[in-house]
């Protein structure tokens, strides 16, 4: 039986004698004696050992069938879907001032009407729920909680209609944390509100110097007062957003958080993502930080870094797992505050990428989104082929003004994963 | 046969081989993943994501 092309082998400098088995298909690692990956070659395992590797992913009983297999997963994920998720801009208006904020000159005092709020709720009842098990609203601005009407009129009534047709309802929120209250929590919490989103970049210096008040005064000391008072009303997810030039202060961050009761028993998870650099269109003209590709080196140093420093203090962060981008997934959209959609928050607004409205529904949008593009000959011939499956195109777009072709992490993944793989280990994710 | 650490890690006798991470279980053919709520169940672990790292969020 030959080895999955899925398989990665990884050497493990401690112990000459063995190596590191890891499938991006199935995420299953395990530790082998050299002489088992000879004996593989020369399909001489035991019984029980080919039984083994056989059911952990890393060997198939033919390469050109686990090859089709791939070329339907895609289209498994959405015929199989039971899930229906939404990511509402309700607004593109912010009480902050954040000097990277990808909407930019895109923002300002947008806000969804009350008649727009109806029709998508029309949108949502009326059509996309037949069949689903669950939806899943992501509140997101702008600052949602500055539109908190339209959320309470939203949630009312499609909770309403899915629990007549006994279908799961709830909704998020991606909030910047400073109007997150306890009495806002528990208005939300009866109409479905179950998590929160909420951005600290580093430690208060480094936070303040991002994420200030339209007014110039430091947001840090709001955020972190509001998540203690809410933290035990609903789960909180911190994320952080990261540049070459400060990313090594975020443990400071962590060691903050600990230190003031928000333990891993407190926070749900932890994640710190790099700022890409968006087009000089929509950011500030004086950011120039951002990160404006992943093969940048210093990237991979600084996700492997910052991860593990997530771990080690216990909090919870993103598994290693295959993905597939929303772009590709059909029963993920976002909804504009004017009722246009997309297929990616980070498209919002550009209307060469507009898939319809909430009064069209979702128009084809084949071409425009270059769907499939992962179906080439150097894109399945790569082993990280599940987590990545054509990249992101937003992230294409940036990079070269067009989304014509894969967004390639080839070159970031050959750096990180062996190192991601031995994090998950270690920390038993 | 395999042998099984308190951790959960299974060891071939003579330990050629040690499972660090079980991951998802691979489905063995595709006749056989016909009961649909297994079928659905699997489906489900697969996860979707917004971009290869999120979006940095609005200010």
């Amino acid at each position: 039986m030959p080895l999955s092309r899925y398989c990665k082998i990884y050497r493990i400098p401690e112990n000459p004698k063995q190596a590191t088995l890891f499938s991006t298909l199935t995420t299953a690692a395990a530790d082998v004696a050299l002489e088992v990956l000879q004996d593989i070659e020369k399909d001489n395992l035991s019984k029980v050992e080919k039984k083994m590797l056989t059911d952990l992913g890393f060997l198939v009983k033919s390469r050109e069938a686990e090859l089709r297999e791939l070329l339907g997963y895609v289209d498994e994920v959405n015929t199989e879907s039971g899930i229906f998720t939404a990511i509402v801009v309700l607004n593109l208006d912010c009480n902050l001032g954040c000097t990277y904020c990808y909407e930019g000159k895109r923002k300002g005092k947008h806000y969804m009407s009350a008649d727009t709020a109806d029709d998508f709720v029309d949108f949502i009842t009326s059509g996309v729920l037949r069949n689903k098990d669950a939806i899943n609203l992501i509140f997101y601005g702008g600052e949602p909680l500055l539109s908190i009407d339209t959320i309470v009129r939203i949630s009312k009534d499609i909770r309403a209609v899915a629990k007549k047709r006994g279908i799961a309802f709830g909704f998020t929120l991606t909030t910047n944390g400073t109007l997150l209250t306890p009495q806002i929590v528990k208005k939300l919490k009866p109409l479905g509100f179950r998590s929160a989103s909420i951005t600290l970049d580093g430690p208060k210096k480094v936070h303040d110097s991002f994420r200030p008040f339209k007014s110039g005064k430091g947001s840090f000391d709001t955020i972190v007062r509001n998540v203690k008072n809410v933290c035990s009303l609903v789960n909180v997810h911190i994320g952080g957003n990261y540049t070459r030039d400060r990313h090594r202060e975020f443990p400071q961050l962590l060691d903050y958080l600990l230190k003031n009761g928000l333990c891993p028993d407190k926070i749900s998870s932890v994640e710190f993502d790099p700022v890409f650099q968006e087009s000089k269109k929509f950011v500030t003209p004086d950011f120039h930080d951002g990160c404006k590709s992943m093969g940048e080196p210093w990237l991979c140093e600084a996700s492997v870094f910052l991860r593990e420093e997530i771990l080690k203090r216990g909090f919870l962060t993103q598994k290693i797992e295959p993905a597939v981008c929303a772009i590709e997934h059909r029963d993920h959209i976002v909804v504009n505050y004017d009722g246009t959609l997309y297929k990616c928050p980070g498209l919002v607004g550009r209307k060469k990428f507009c898939v319809g409205s909430v009064k069209s529904g979702i128009l084809d949008h084949h071409k425009t989104h270059e769907l499939g593009n992962w179906k080439n000959k150097e894109c399945l011939a790569c082993a990280y082929l599940p987590f990545c499956f054509g990249g992101c195109r937003y992230m294409k777009l940036l990079q070269d003004g067009n989304m014509n072709g894969v967004n390639c992490r080839k070159e970031y993944f050959d750096k990180t994963l062996a190192q991601f793989v031995a994090q998950d280990i270690k920390y038993d994710l | 046969m395999g042998l099984y650490s308190k951790k959960g890690e299974v060891r071939t006798m003579a330990k050629r081989i040690t499972v660090k991470k079980k991951g998802t279980k691979k489905k063995a053919t595709k006749k056989k993943a016909t009961k649909k709520k297994a079928t659905k169940k699997a489906v489900k672990a697969k996860a979707i994501r917004c971009c290869a790292f999120s979006l940095v969020k609005p200010g």
